[in-house]
């Protein structure tokens, strides 16, 4: 599909540097009118930096870029925009109180733009009428955005792009991740048919699988350059691995050996769980090993753990070491004995302004004070001596979270937890953002817990959960499916929501 | 463990206060004499305890502009049950349980109902002057002060100390314990910046937003005691003048400190008040002394303002 | 939520009417009427601001102000229209001050509402020196306050259209869909390339402009300038 077709655009030796730190080098990208185009790499590999320039948000230092055969600077995003180049943000700028038609239509209800044109509510339809008959979609413009599904808002933010008639390029910065299975399809359906209407899709996504299930073209970036571009139907004939462009050889992962124990005392387990996001979950989690439960986003996995951690109402039975419990809230799972390392670090997981010390204690406050006093010399060592075992860098204990990277703000989560001494302790995503070297030392330090106490790791890396836990179960739209025996079939259970033959 | 940074800030505030003392001394030598320190610490009493309270509310990130209204009510309430002969202890308890008891309302409508804090204390403040009009029909109440005892809590000393100033210290003090040194200021820090990550630690973040409510209406109320009982009488219009300064103050040592704290709201207090002082000194009307020290507001703050102070270093470094 | 705040907004409203005596002259429906059209009009900018999530508090200060400039020209013996107009003038002035840090600068809104508010109550308090400005005439403003349509003085006539008015803009204009929609969701607005600091910066000027207007007819309605018009009631106390 890619050959022979009309290129939109062509991007040359793009250069771009912040200070000292060259973020895109001698870059080369082109896409053709009608082509689904992935784009890929790992977080800093300059995916988001070749957007911002495409965009306009960013000046490029060196290089040119052609759009339908001229030369653009595309210095301001009114540039961009008047070159037919549209971005959905990954968490598209919606107003929850208006319809679908009037946040597409925002800042252009009246006859003419102004702060004080009478609103034409019919023109509004009829325009919101006229672009669905451009792009046949199912979708009611008419209710309010705040009532509707994910997707449905996803495709509001798309037809907004969209609403110039002008528009060639469209670029979508992971619109999947807060999407379900059945809605990516949806989503998918949409893209197809834009590619049909000759539109350029840039699409950036980290779930691999969809590269083959949509993509036409896929470009790699590694170290901000592009280190390979193949069509999907070269890459699955010559069987090219996408994660060994990514990563670059040599890079793999370790994950630390199983120990495969079942036999330890049952410490949490679920029966019948339900909650907003999931239903009728059981597991068990023991003493002494790692269950790993595989989810992509939307599945559930991430209220099942809030579930767990009484962070939302949940009905079914919950027992920990034997007797029923129920929580309502963190601090009463605290109590008993739950540690969450939830999914979000940044938003739930810590306290960014405040240092090491502060956030390795702030989970266990009966343990850091005396009489309700900070006990200021002990929660020194202990932290120092979690930062040790967790292998913190740099070890600067006074230091603000804000001024660590992703990798070792988890492992300051995880130094919580331990502070903690809980008797299950539950990781979600645990190594989203987190580079390849920090990945190694927080499995390790999974297994190293698991030792005293029941570890559920949740991920939508099907890898990570496979290379990590004992057992596995897998979510599928809120339904356990249990019984896969090895990655591909675990992969598939929470892809496609069962066992392959 | 003081750090350098914290060290320069404390330096350059040494120093501005210094400046700030040095213009009025040229002026009128007695700034430094020691009647006037004195006066100047007894202003701060008032004003800091006030600026104590609010430092708690914007700790956990919230507003309250009611305790000015409840201060007044306090203050009435105070004169009332001096008037009809309670004992001064008694009376002051009274006021205080004013304090608590509107800083808890405030507290749950905004904690637990999730009430915008500001409409909401703006009305529960408009409620509390409403209030302390039914006393004595908004006439100022001085009916037996002279023989309560109250008067005492202006005049008497404590090692050294005028009592004022004694309260204050001893306010400030365990508001630092609280703040600084033990679990409920952690929690309230920690609220404050990201209150899921405190709910996720097991944080009871809106029992702490609560207490800060209350412990803003009971300071107010205990710095409306003070001013009462120098004034020797409680009006309806007592209150008002707390909520200016005290924000300024809140806010001037946060400029200048980085971070809302006990240390900082002090700070903010004894530079509002030797301005205020030095004015007065200088016979310069009140009126124009109150637009000087909100003119200093407005510019602590926009010159303080993290995006402002951002464009000045980006531009150091450019120049550099 | 949207309601909430209106709801709010009434109650307050509501309860200021109730409490504050210098509005209030019990037994003379005409004259509370005429009081509460006048706060009615302070209050206007006031739930623009509010609506799209930010807020004054400044008004009742900026109000005595007006009332304090407008006075005291009148007493100087420059004539009403020209009082009318520098107590609108100072309104404007501290509308722009407002809008400026706050819409032009990003700061903080209730702490730098709460410190113009102080500086617009110390000048008030400054022009007459502490004390209160008798005015021995009311002038062609006083007049206007007097005639009545109906049983209805027409200043209350007016305020209630000049509400009509806004709701009228609040709900069908895009100015009110930008209000409710920036509440919401500023960042979606400001992407949509509408002017929301523009917008900010009207509403702030706005407020001015509304208060000072109620300063100038309170002038006339008390016939003297009263420095101190925010204290009983307002924040600034």
């Amino acid at each position: 599909m890619a050959s022979g077709t009309r290129t939109v655009l062509d991007m040359r030796g793009i250069e771009k540097r912040f200070g000292d730190v060259k973020a895109l080098g001698n870059v080369d990208f082109d896409l053709d009118a009608g082509e689904i185009h992935a784009l890929l790499g790992v977080n800093g590999a300059g995916k988001s930096t070749l957007i911002k320039i495409l965009s306009g948000v960013y000046t490029k230092d060196g290089g040119s870029i052609l759009i339908g055969g001229v030369q653009h600077d595309l210095g301001t995003p009114r540039a961009a925009i008047e070159a037919g180049i549209a971005v959905v943000q990954q968490h598209p700028e919606l107003v929850g109180d208006l319809t679908g038609a009037e946040n597409i239509f925002l800042g252009h209800e009246g006859a003419r733009p102004g702060l004080f044109g009478r609103i034409d509510r019919s023109g509004i339809a009829a325009r919101a009428e006229a672009l669905l008959s451009r792009f046949p979609i199912q979708i009611d413009l008419s209710r309010r955005v705040a009532d509707m599904p994910a997707v449905d808002r996803e495709i509001v933010a798309i037809l907004h792009a969209l609403r110039l008639e002008n528009t060639r390029i469209l670029i979508l910065d992971e619109p999947t991740s807060t999407l379900t299975e059945r809605e990516k399809a949806s989503l998918f359906s949409m893209m197809r048919m834009l590619r049909a209407a000759g539109i350029a899709i840039v699409y950036i996504t980290h779930r691999l699988e969809e590269v083959f299930e949509i993509a036409d073209r896929f470009t790699v970036f590694r170290g901000g350059r592009n280190v390979a571009c193949h069509t999907v139907t070269e890459a699955r004939d010559k069987a090219i691995s996408i994660p060994v462009l990514m990563l670059g050889t040599g890079e793999g992962l370790t994950f630390p050996p199983r120990m495969g124990r079942a036999d330890g005392d049952v410490v949490l387990e679920a029966e019948g769980l339900t909650a907003a996001g999931f239903a009728n979950v059981g597991l068990t989690a023991r003493k002494g090993e790692i269950l790993g439960i595989f989810g992509l986003v939307g599945s559930g996995v991430d209220e099942l753990s809030k579930a767990l951690f009484g962070a939302i109402p949940s009905t079914g039975t919950l027992r920990l070491e034997g007797r029923d419990v129920r929580f309502r809230s963190p601090a009463d799972a605290l109590k008993a004995g739950i540690f969450l390392v939830p999914g979000d670090r940044r938003a739930e997981g810590l306290t960014l302004d405040e240092n090491v010390i502060f956030n390795t204690v702030a989970a266990n406050m009966s343990r850091a004070s005396l009489g309700g006093l900070m006990r200021f010399g002990a929660n020194r060592r202990a932290a120092r001596e979690l930062a040790q075992m967790v292998d913190l860098q740099p070890m600067r204990l006074d230091r603000a979270l804000r001024g660590f990277s992703g990798g070792n703000q988890q492992k300051v989560v995880i130094a919580r937890g331990l502070y903690r001494q809980a008797k299950c302790y539950i990781f979600v995503e645990p190594t989203v953002g987190v580079d390849i070297g920090a990945r190694s030392r927080i499995y390790a330090l999974m297994r190293e817990i698991s030792k005293d106490a029941a570890v559920i790791v949740m991920s939508s890396d099907c890898d990570e959960v496979h290379g990590v836990a004992d057992r596995t179960l897998a979510l599928y739209k809120g339904r356990p499916i249990e019984g896969a025996t090895d990655r591909d079939q675990l992969l598939h259970a929470g892809i496609m929501g069962g066992i392959a033959a | 463990m003081i750090s350098n940074r914290l060290f320069m800030r404390l330096l350059a505030f040494a120093a501005l206060v210094a400046v700030i003392a040095a213009v009025f001394w040229s002026q009128n030598p007695a700034f430094l004499s020691g009647g006037n320190i004195r006066a100047l610490m007894r202003h701060m009493s008032v004003q800091g305890l006030a600026a104590l309270g609010l430092t708690f509310v914007i700790v956990v990130r919230h507003f309250d502009l009611s305790f000015p209204g409840v201060a007044s009510m306090g203050a009435m309430t105070l004169g009332w049950l001096i008037a009809s002969g309670a004992p001064f202890p008694a009376a002051i308890a009274g006021a205080l349980a004013v304090g608590l008891v509107f800083g808890l309302v405030n507290g749950t409508l905004v904690a637990r109902f999730g009430l915008p804090d500001i409409v909401t204390t703006i009305a529960t403040g408009g409620l509390a002057v409403g209030f302390s009009y039914f006393y004595s029909n908004g006439t100022s109440i001085s009916q037996n002060f002279f023989m309560s005892g109250i008067l005492d809590l202006n005049d008497k000393r404590f090692l050294g100390l005028d009592m004022p100033f004694a309260i204050l210290m001893a306010a400030a003090g365990m508001a630092a314990v609280v703040l600084h040194a033990s679990r409920i200021g952690a929690g309230m820090y920690a609220t404050g910046q990201n209150r899921v990550s405190a709910r996720f630690a097991g944080i009871a973040t809106r029992r702490l937003i609560v207490l800060a409510f209350a412990l803003c209406g009971t300071m107010a109320c205990l710095a409306i005691t003070l001013l009462v009982a120098s004034s020797g009488a409680a009006n309806v219009t007592a209150g008002g003048q707390l909520l200016m300064p005290a924000f300024a103050a809140v806010y001037l040592g946060a400029a200048l400190f980085g971070r809302p704290s006990v240390g900082a709201t002090l700070a903010g207090t004894l530079m509002m008040s030797t301005m205020l002082n030095g004015f007065t000194l200088l016979a310069i009307p009140y009126y124009y002394s109150d637009a000087i020290v909100s003119t200093v507001l407005i510019a602590a703050i926009a010159i303080f303002d993290p995006r402002l102070s951002g464009l000045l270093t980006i531009r150091r470094k450019a120049a550099a | 939520m949207r309601y909430a705040f209106f709801i709010l907004v009434a109650a307050v409203f509501v309860a200021f009417a109730i409490l504050r005596p210098t509005f209030v002259t019990p037994g003379n429906i005409h004259g509370m009427l005429m009081s509460a059209s006048i706060a009615g009009l302070m209050f206007l900018g006031l739930t623009w601001l509010i609506a799209a999530g930010e807020i004054d508090v400044s008004f009742m200060s900026v109000a005595a102000l007006s009332n304090m400039v407008t006075a005291a020209l009148v007493q100087a013996g420059q004539g009403w229209a020209l009082a009318s107009l520098g107590g609108l003038g100072a309104g404007v002035a501290f509308g722009l001050v407002n809008a400026s840090l706050v819409a032009g600068l990003r700061l903080p809104a209730l702490v730098i509402t709460i410190a113009t508010g102080a500086l617009a109550a110390s000048i008030a308090a400054a022009i007459g020196l502490g004390t209160s400005i008798a005015l021995n005439n009311t002038g062609f403003v006083g007049q206007m306050l007097g005639l009545r349509v109906g049983v209805l003085p027409l200043i209350a006539v007016i305020v209630a259209a000049l509400y009509a008015a806004s709701w009228f803009v609040q709900e069908r204009l895009t100015f009110g869909h930008y209000i409710y929609a920036m509440e919401q969701n500023r960042a979606a607005v400001v992407e949509a390339g509408v002017p929301v600091n523009r917008m900010l910066f009207m509403l702030f000027v706005l407020s001015g402009v509304v208060s000072s207007l109620a300063g100038v007819l309170l002038a006339a309605n008390l016939s003297s300038g009263q420095p101190y018009l925010a204290r009983p009631i307002s924040l600034t106390g």
